[in-house]
């Protein structure tokens, strides 16, 4: 493992078109088999959540595309409120998103794209016009671009939900097959990518395949962005070589701040390791999911010791079952159903709430037209096998002490998570 | 699990279903209750002798939610 940061190597809080020029080189006028070819040998994967590779949809998009032209769609919506690293790139490192869209479009054929965020960022709207006014005046050969403000929504950011607001529908997932890549936008194959692949698909263009396999593992090669939160000495966003230890990357955020016992891996879409085993963990998708848990979009939470993990999972589970688009019945029963038994465990104790939530969970997972409820689900469930010595000390003893600590992972208040779409506003969090 | 390319699974469409439980009724060989009374879906292929007893359970719904898909649609379902 040898590289120092890429996405991130201006330093710069925003790097303007001259400054991301010096870094990076210029936009390459590589056309779109070579893109094809070069991201597919790179072993690039998705960094919004599913780790699918990347080379892999581009071609699919670019040849399901050969009559009709493609849409590509953005993904800076970041919908995980844990997650913070795509509005970090937004806002220092615009022209490396800009050059991904560009590239990615010319690789599946899109003569249009639209890059997704979530409303009422301003800055990062702001941030947006600075750099394309920039790329005018310097008559970059951009694709022609749309900036979309999403809906503050859990599903919102799903890649279906954007295809359904695209089309002029409300920003809630649809029924798939037919899947975005295979009809999106206008009927067309769309390319959905989060906005962190763009831009390390933008540096591997330039630098070639090889480049991108020197740094990380060889089963999972390159950097990531990762938001470390929680119990570390220094909370926030950084750059990482994929194929680190549990251990390293909490030392990236400066350690631990004080004792822990485990760590939420993979976001509101992840699970709870021990912090033992997270430590030992390997951070790559395939590492996390051998542990039980999940890469996500990169967001790893540290719980302190003296926290009662059931109840910041009972918060998360209440705040997932609310970001519920109440379309499928497993889901908007479901989620509400384990969520209250899991708040039941958490703050009255008792032995009925776990053997509820085991019951109910198998009638949830992979019963929704979108993944929503999947993640909701493992979550849940993780709590119950990571934190089952506190699963059986609520049950005979009823709630623990780490009730008193305030809650250390982040959801969203109500104002927030407020909606244009049918949205109704729960009256708390 | 390898599946033939004639096989015939059911298949619900989650957002469309309304929780009638009527498709349930018609064909409880394949078909069990969740316990929102929406239909839980036995994923094997349909056997010929039930065949008609599928169709009949698609033409019971009252809002097209339930179908009947051949080979293999599901190469894709691992993604989100
Ligand atoms: C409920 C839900 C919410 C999602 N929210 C986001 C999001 O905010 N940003 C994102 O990039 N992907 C999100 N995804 C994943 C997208 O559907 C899609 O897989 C992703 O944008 C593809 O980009 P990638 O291949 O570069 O990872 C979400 C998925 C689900 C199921
Ligand atoms: S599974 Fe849940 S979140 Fe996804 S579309 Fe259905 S109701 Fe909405
Ligand atoms: S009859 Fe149709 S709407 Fe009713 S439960 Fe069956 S699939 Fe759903």
């Amino acid at each position: 493992m040898s590289a120092g940061p890429r996405l991130t190597a201006t330093g710069a809080a925003y790097a303007d078109l001259a400054t991301h020029v010096r870094c990076h080189g210029p936009l390459p006028a590589t056309d779109a088999a070579h893109i094809i070819d070069i991201v597919e040998r790179s072993g690039l994967t998705g960094r919004g959540g599913a780790a699918f590779p990347t080379g892999r949809k581009l071609r699919t998009v670019a040849g399901n595309a050969r009559r009709s032209g493609a849409v590509l769609i953005a993904n800076g919506c970041e919908g995980e409120p844990a997650s913070a690293k795509d509005r970090s790139m937004l806002m220092k490192a615009p022209h490396l998103i800009l050059d991904g869209i560009t590239l990615g479009a010319r690789a599946v054929g899109a003569d249009h794209a639209y890059l997704c965020v979530h409303e009422g960022q301003d800055e990062v709207l702001r941030t947006l016009q600075r750099a394309q006014t920039e790329r005018r005046a310097a008559g970059l050969p951009d694709v022609e671009m749309t900036v979309t403000e999403v809906p503050n929504r859990y599903v919102a950011s799903e890649e279906s939900s954007l295809v359904h607001l695209l089309n002029g529908g409300p920003a809630l997932p649809l029924s798939t097959p037919p899947r975005p890549f295979e009809r999106g936008v206008r009927g067309r194959p769309t390319l959905v990518d989060n906005v962190e692949t763009l831009a390390q698909l933008a540096l591997t263009v330039r630098h070639g395949a090889d480049w991108f396999r020197s740094a990380g593992t060889s089963d999972a090669p390159g950097t990531a962005l990762v938001t470390l939160g929680g119990a570390v000495a220094a909370p926030g966003v950084y750059e990482v070589e994929l194929g680190l230890t549990g251990a390293d990357l909490l030392a990236v955020a400066g350690g631990p701040s004080e004792p822990l016992q485990a760590v939420l891996a993979g976001g509101y879409f992840g699970a709870w390791l021990r912090a033992d085993r997270f430590a030992a963990s390997a951070i790559t998708p395939r590492g996390l999911q051998a542990a039980g848990a999940a890469m996500g979009a990169g967001i790893f939470l540290a719980l302190p010791a003296t926290s009662c993990g059931l109840a910041e999972t009972a918060r998360i589970a209440q705040y997932l079952a609310e970001q519920s688009a109440n379309q499928c019945g497993p889901c908007l029963n479901g989620l509400p159903a384990l969520a209250e038994a899991l708040t039941a465990l958490a703050h009255r104790g008792g032995r009925k709430p776990s053997g509820t939530i085991t019951a109910l969970s198998p009638y949830v997972t992979g019963r929704g037209a979108c993944r929503h409820p999947d993640g909701a689900v493992r979550l849940i469930n993780s709590a119950l096998t990571e934190f089952a010595a506190d699963v059986r000390t609520h049950a005979q003893r009823g709630p623990c002490q780490g009730l008193r600590r305030a809650p250390i992972l982040p959801v969203p208040t109500p104002e927030r998570a407020s909606a244009r779409t049918g949205g109704r506003i729960p009256a708390e969090v | 699990m390898p599946r033939r390319q004639r096989d015939r699974t059911l298949r619900v469409d989650p957002i469309k279903c309304e929780g009638h439980a009527l498709c349930i009724e018609a064909f409880p060989e394949m078909i069990t209750r969740d316990p929102w009374n929406y239909p839980v879906l036995n994923p094997l292929p349909i056997p010929d002798h039930l065949l008609r007893h599928a169709e009949h359970a698609v033409k019971v719904c009252p809002v097209l939610a339930l179908r009947i898909v051949t080979g293999d649609r599901d190469r894709d379902r691992e993604r989100k």
